[in-house]
């Protein structure tokens, strides 16, 4: 075969985003931040900063920090360039303080928090009104801790359990639940109560 | 109908005989045999496919042409799993950057959602974890940063590219 001279930057972006979303936002802009004009603007756009996991995790589900020198130029470098578009990040206990610090979120609506003592989770937010419960899961042998600040202005609402603390939320269209356990009659009432404006319910 | 063939033309003259239902795994190529009822007589020119690129979609799509549809993408909950390349397609894509560039432009032209995908996904786990040093030279891309600009990134990547 005669050799071709196409290289990765002869992609059309549509074809270099298909290729880009084959990995996670996090692995993303690591390495593809800085790399020349073209991709750093690709990579900067909101689809790969709104939503990013700083952690790894096995197959098997367990979650364990980023290398020391990632998390690095993650704090130091590239968080403080995205830190506005960024909405929703993921992150565990020994990484969690340098993230939070590294610069504010000011359009971060969701965290989710893996390897965490839900007491140290809830006094980090004890300057605020929150909704929270928590969760463990035997079959899956997870626990899960939610904490929303309040008021919840999500069009959405994942993953409702047996545990659902209740209130109203009136910005919430869409619903879904999950549990080992099967819901009662009465669990359906709350939720109806709860979610006047539910649309969908799966 | 089974063995019936149909004839493709590549962009350097080539024509191929290829059987048609191996050909419909290209949702262009079934595009223009059902919807704008061309004749399977006629010959249908590729004119954005070599030969030498065309034999290798035609040997991708003979071996695959009995997998299940490929489920649509979704995007917010799409895995990111970049290891599930088969062996076949692992020896299939031990080919060189430019090739492999050629085959992604192919199989979107063409339409071959399960061969854009492993291509892709072949390429993404090259760029994987390598800092952005190491992927302008995997890649040969050059830096078209200013020097200011690019003094303020080097600032900000030795740090972990002297590990």
């Amino acid at each position: 075969m005669e050799y071709s001279s196409i290289q990765l930057n002869h992609l059309p972006d549509e074809i270099l985003i298909y290729i880009f979303k084959k990995l996670s936002n996090a692995e993303i802009v690591y390495s593809l931040s800085g790399v020349n004009k073209r991709l750093n603007k690709i990579v900067h756009d909101s689809i790969f900063t709104n939503d990013f996991s700083l952690f790894m995790s096995t197959s098997d589900g367990l979650v364990y920090s980023l290398s020391y020198l990632i998390l690095y130029r993650f704090c130091s470098h590239i968080l403080p360039k995205i830190h506005q578009k960024i909405q929703w990040l993921h992150f565990e206990s020994v990484s969690m303080e340098g993230i939070l610090r590294a610069i504010n979120y000011p359009n971060l609506n969701r965290i989710n928090l893996h390897n965490i003592r839900s007491k140290i989770a809830i006094d980090l937010f004890n300057d605020k009104q929150i909704i929270y419960w928590s969760d463990y899961f035997p079959k899956e042998k997870k626990g899960y801790c939610r904490i929303y600040s309040y008021p919840y202005t999500l069009k959405y609402y994942h993953d409702i359990t047996n545990h659902f603390s209740g209130g109203v939320f009136k910005y919430v269209r869409k619903v879904s639940l999950f549990d080992e356990r099967p819901f009662q009659h009465e669990f359906f009432l709350r939720i109806e109560k709860s979610f006047p404006l539910m649309e969908e319910l799966t | 109908m089974a063995g019936h063939k149909i004839k493709l033309q590549s962009n350097d003259g080539d024509i191929f005989d290829v059987e048609v239902e191996i050909a419909k795994l290209s949702i262009t190529i079934k595009t223009m045999l059902e919807d704008l009822s061309m004749n399977e007589e006629e010959i249908i020119p590729l004119p954005n496919i070599n030969s030498a690129i065309f034999k290798k979609v035609i040997q991708w799509t003979t071996h695959h042409k009995d997998d299940p549809p490929l489920p649509p993408e979704d995007d917010e909950n799409r895995e990111k799993n970049t290891n599930d390349i088969s062996s076949w397609d692992q020896e299939f894509l031990k080919v060189d950057q430019g090739t492999l560039f050629e085959l992604i432009l192919a199989a979107n032209y063409l339409d071959i959602k399960g061969l854009l995908d492993v291509t892709c996904t072949s390429v993404a786990n090259m760029i994987k974890g390598k800092t952005s040093e190491e992927i302008r030279q995997t890649f040969n891309i050059k830096n078209d940063f200013t020097p200011q600009e690019e003094e303020q990134i080097k600032k900000e990547n030795e740090w972990c590219e002297n590990k």
